[in-house]
């Protein structure tokens, strides 16, 4: 794929597999992507965010980018430990 | 940013996997000056007897580290860098409370093989700046009945 988010080998006795990656832009999660894969069975694209998400997350909808989640996790963290937890 | 690595090997003695998801290693944001961390590589594969038996490696949030395991200190790739801000544990006894929503790369694997997944810029795995808050990486085998490896490296 153009622009790959990453790149997973596999190396075995029987030789060397290698494919693409892309990381969900709101949950973080990897997704493997096939050669020749039909673009429906990856995933998806987000219009708002501009950026490739996972089946689950197409699935689900809305635009929660992950670094806006990250926010939000540590932003609890961050209250937690200002009340002495 | 300053890189690190580490392995399972590298502190501890390595726990036999089983039948139920067995972490091996744990990479975790630190009780005090939290910041955030990117994994952008994972190398992983078994390290027994060699034969063909099915494994499934994966990668999972965890908001613990787990009891029993062995605190490692990575090393940086470079040696001018500080020490790590992550906290490395491996060859956990007991499992780290996990999010079980959270599965982030799953990779079912024959125990001759090894794989490897490496993260353009932009796409790491992402550990927020939150208490004991990171990764742990796990496996699982119906059949293999003992050691693997985890090698992850990442930025900080």
């Amino acid at each position: 794929m153009r622009r790959a988010g990453g790149y997973g080998v596999i190396t075995s006795p029987d030789g060397v597999e290698e494919h693409d990656t892309f990381t969900c832009a709101h949950c973080n999660r990897v997704v493997v992507v096939p050669v020749r894969a039909d673009p429906s069975d990856i995933g998806g694209m987000c219009y708002q965010c501009m950026r490739l998400v996972c089946p689950d997350c197409v699935s689900q909808g809305g635009c929660t980018p992950f670094e806006r989640k990250l926010e939000l996790m540590e932003r609890r963290a961050d209250a937690l430990r200002s009340y002495g937890e | 940013m300053a890189t690190y690595t580490v392995n399972n090997k590298m502190g501890g003695s390595q726990q036999n996997i089983g039948t139920s998801a067995k972490t091996v290693l744990t990479v975790t944001s630190q009780t005090t000056g939290n910041r955030r961390a990117r994994i952008f590589e994972i190398n992983c594969g078994a390290d027994g007897t060699p034969a063909d038996n099915p494994l499934t490696y994966d990668v999972i949030r965890c908001t613990s580290i787990g009891t029993g395991g062995t605190n490692i200190v990575p090393p940086a790739l470079d040696t001018a860098d500080a020490v790590a801000i992550m906290v490395a544990t491996g060859n956990q006894t007991g499992e780290p409370s996990v999010t079980s929503t959270a599965v982030m790369l799953t990779v079912p694997l024959n125990q001759r093989a090894t794989y490897r997944w490496v993260a353009s810029p932009g796409n790491e795995f992402v550990i927020p700046a939150t208490n004991v808050n990171g990764f742990a990486f796990r496996c699982l085998s119906p059949v293999y009945a003992s050691t693997v490896i985890f090698d992850v490296m990442w930025t900080e």
